[in-house]
């Protein structure tokens, strides 16, 4: 492990990488601070660009984005109770009051050095359990990856906020959709004789029409929005008085918390950000003055947050399974470059995950300089109309699209997706269930019917295989918690509402 | 329009393309060896899942009593910029990327409130600026 570590470090001292972790962490940090625009809409609208590029440039590019973006979202919540992603919603409750104070310079640095701390240590876990984890996945043969993707798809009744019906009708829709074109096993055509179709839906334009032109849409319902005020931040407010208060939260509490939830598939940086500032509300000998400025619950929200993106890497790079948006955006980014996310990355192209580790641990101070240098110009970037961006971001995604397979097909699918987004968002449909099934249709089709092919006892087969069957039942449990925790939710509600004199 | 028609709409159409799929499902040739299940198996077992959701939710949908309207703010300007790109990709098939953005880059801003002639002319050239440089120069990607 040390001496691929030693190589992946050889591989990022050079011109391009550096360049693209700096570029990564500008864009991430210009995506994070607009709201609208999340780290995985960042991701899908770059991914285009990184069509030419060389597979560790065009990863390192997309994860510092990716990273910078769920810090970018920390600095308009601080400063104009603008969360620029969900999970910077808890920064905000503390981090605005603050602000208000006239002690901006205070809540920024401690949001920015909590993110960078947190997140670096948080990337030494994933380089730690990453390997040990593809290591074990390396005995998984098709029926495991069958179960592995189920898996994976369970996660959306975790993933999907709102009806599960209509998530539900989302992910069979995606299902649905991969089917076109040629049969994985035999090569029987399905739903098309001839022309594009043939070639099936192409994931990433889908994608980017679902994330990125649904969301320019969005945009120009809201175009004439009040105009951001921001003070200006001088110097950085922040002493040692401070470190003392939260060093326990900023070098512990936080990455362990984020890194944790990271990794569980499905939960993800805003609920991370949530069980962080909970529970240093819960053992602060302060708790009065959470929601009123507490540094704090700064530190704690930031920085478990910004942890969750390692943590969000490890399966994904580990066992190819994606538990966010994000990292299905990524998995996408992978396999346009030849490469296939999971153990194999680490046993066949070893270069990857390691040059990826590597560029963590220089791209996360990199990152907290530059959030520490610019401020404010992070908060001069909400200030942007957002009708020009929008139209900025359209032209972005038709020539990002085209750049897929040199051809206007992927254009038209796109604009399809991105309408159909749009209008199945009104209606209260998230999207990321038709990506996640997009990304794990194919998985599991072709898995299942490889594992079929080799088996001599049909059905039974899948009784025989442990790891496959706990990954069945796993997945049963992730799909039915959250469930029955609704239905207590709504029932206990239902209840309150009853014993309330009228 | 209301919440629960517009729910009833997105049922309808989801059932719609469920139907369509599974009907052509029977016409995939099932070649089937050993224990697979064959190519057919996963498209109607996919399509007869959407089929059901998407009539659990037209059946709720039906039977909510929910009367709130959907929120649709300057929906002429966003059906107007839909419009405007199906025409910006028919102009790209066309002739070319910069001739057809030079054309239909002014028309969607003017479409969403930038009317001012120097901001009409200054956003079309940095967009047009952006892409030659990032995607053509630097990165060296086909431009449409």
């Amino acid at each position: 492990m040390l001496a691929n570590l030693i190589e992946g470090f050889s591989n990022i001292f050079s011109f391009e990488i550096l360049l693209m972790i700096l570029a990564g962490s500008f864009i991430g940090y210009f995506v994070g601070a607009l709201p609208g625009l999340t780290p995985s809409i960042g991701i899908a609208i770059l991914v285009p660009i990184t069509f030419g590029m060389d597979p560790i440039a065009a990863l390192v590019l997309l994860v510092a984005l990716y990273g910078a973006a769920e810090y970018g979202g920390g600095i308009t919540a601080i400063l104009l109770n603008a969360p620029g992603t969900a999970a910077a919603a808890a920064t905000a409750w503390d981090g605005y009051p603050l602000a208000q104070k006239g002690l901006a310079n205070k809540a920024l640095t401690v949001s920015i050095l909590s993110s960078g701390i947190a997140a670096f240590i948080s990337a030494i876990l994933l380089i730690l359990t990453a390997v040990p984890m593809a290591k074990f996945a390396l005995n998984f043969g098709p029926l495991e990856y069958f179960a592995l993707a189920i898996f994976g798809l369970s996660l959306i009744s975790i993933l999907s906020e709102g009806s599960l019906v209509k998530s539900l009708t989302g992910m069979f829709f995606g299902l649905v959709i991969i089917c076109i074109g040629i049969d994985p096993i035999v090569g029987v055509t399905r739903y098309a004789t001839s022309g594009n179709l043939l070639g099936g839906i192409p994931f990433l334009p889908a994608l980017i029409g679902l994330f990125a032109l649904s969301e320019v849409f969005y945009m120009l319902e809201n175009t004439k929005n009040e105009k951001a005020v921001a003070e200006k931040v001088k110097g950085l407010g922040f002493t040692k008085e401070d470190f003392k208060k939260i060093w326990k939260t900023m070098l512990i509490k936080a990455p362990i918390i984020g890194y944790v939830i990271g990794v569980i598939p499905g939960a993800g940086a805003t609920v991370a950000s949530l069980v962080a500032y909970s529970e240093a509300k819960n053992s602060s000998k302060e708790k009065e003055t959470f929601g009123k400025g507490n540094i704090e619950g700064i530190a704690a929200a930031e920085g478990a947050n910004n942890s969750a993106v390692p943590g969000a890497l490890a399966p994904m790079l580990a066992l190819g399974i994606p538990g966010s948006a994000s990292a299905a955006i990524l998995i996408g980014a992978l396999t346009i470059q030849g490469l296939q996310a999971g153990p194999k990355l680490f046993n066949e192209t070893p270069a990857i995950p390691y040059t990826l580790f590597a560029s963590l641990l220089i791209s996360v101070p990199v990152m907290t300089l530059i959030g520490l240098l610019g401020v404010n110009l992070w908060v001069k970037v909400v200030k942007i109309p957002k009708n020009i961006l929008a139209i900025i971001v359209s032209t972005v995604c038709i020539v990002g699209s085209y750049a897929y397979s040199n051809s206007m097909y992927p254009v038209w699918v796109m604009l399809v997706f991105g309408i159909l987004g749009y209008f199945i968002r009104k209606v209260d449909v998230p999207t990321t269930p038709i990506v996640l099934s997009m990304v794990l249709g194919f998985m599991i089709e072709t898995n299942f019917r490889r594992a079929m092919i080799v088996s001599t006892e049909g059905y039974s087969f899948f009784f025989t295989r442990p790891i496959a069957l706990v990954l069945i039942f796993l997945a049963i449990l992730m799909f039915f918690i959250p469930l029955v925790k609704k239905i207590r939710a709504k029932s206990k509600a239902q209840k309150e509402s009853k014993e309330i004199p009228v | 329009m209301t919440y629960k028609l517009g729910n009833i709409l997105f049922s309808v159409t989801f059932l719609l393309i469920g139907l369509y799929f599974l009907i052509n499902t029977f016409q995939i040739q099932n070649l089937v060896s050993g224990n697979d299940v064959g190519p057919r198996a996963f498209p109607l077992l996919v399509s007869i899942g959407l089929i059901i959701f998407a009539g659990i939710n037209l059946m709720t949908s039906i039977f909510n009593k929910q009367i709130e309207k959907m929120e649709f703010q300057n929906f002429t300007k966003v059906v107007l910029t839909m419009a405007g790109l199906i025409l910006f990709l028919i102009l790209i098939s066309v002739l070319n990327f910069y001739i057809a953005s030079i054309i239909m880059l002014p028309i969607l801003l003017w479409i969403n409130d930038v009317r001012k002639p120097v901001r009409l002319g200054f956003s079309t050239v940095i967009t047009i600026l952006f892409i030659f440089v990032v995607f053509d120069y630097l990165l060296r990607i086909p431009i449409p």
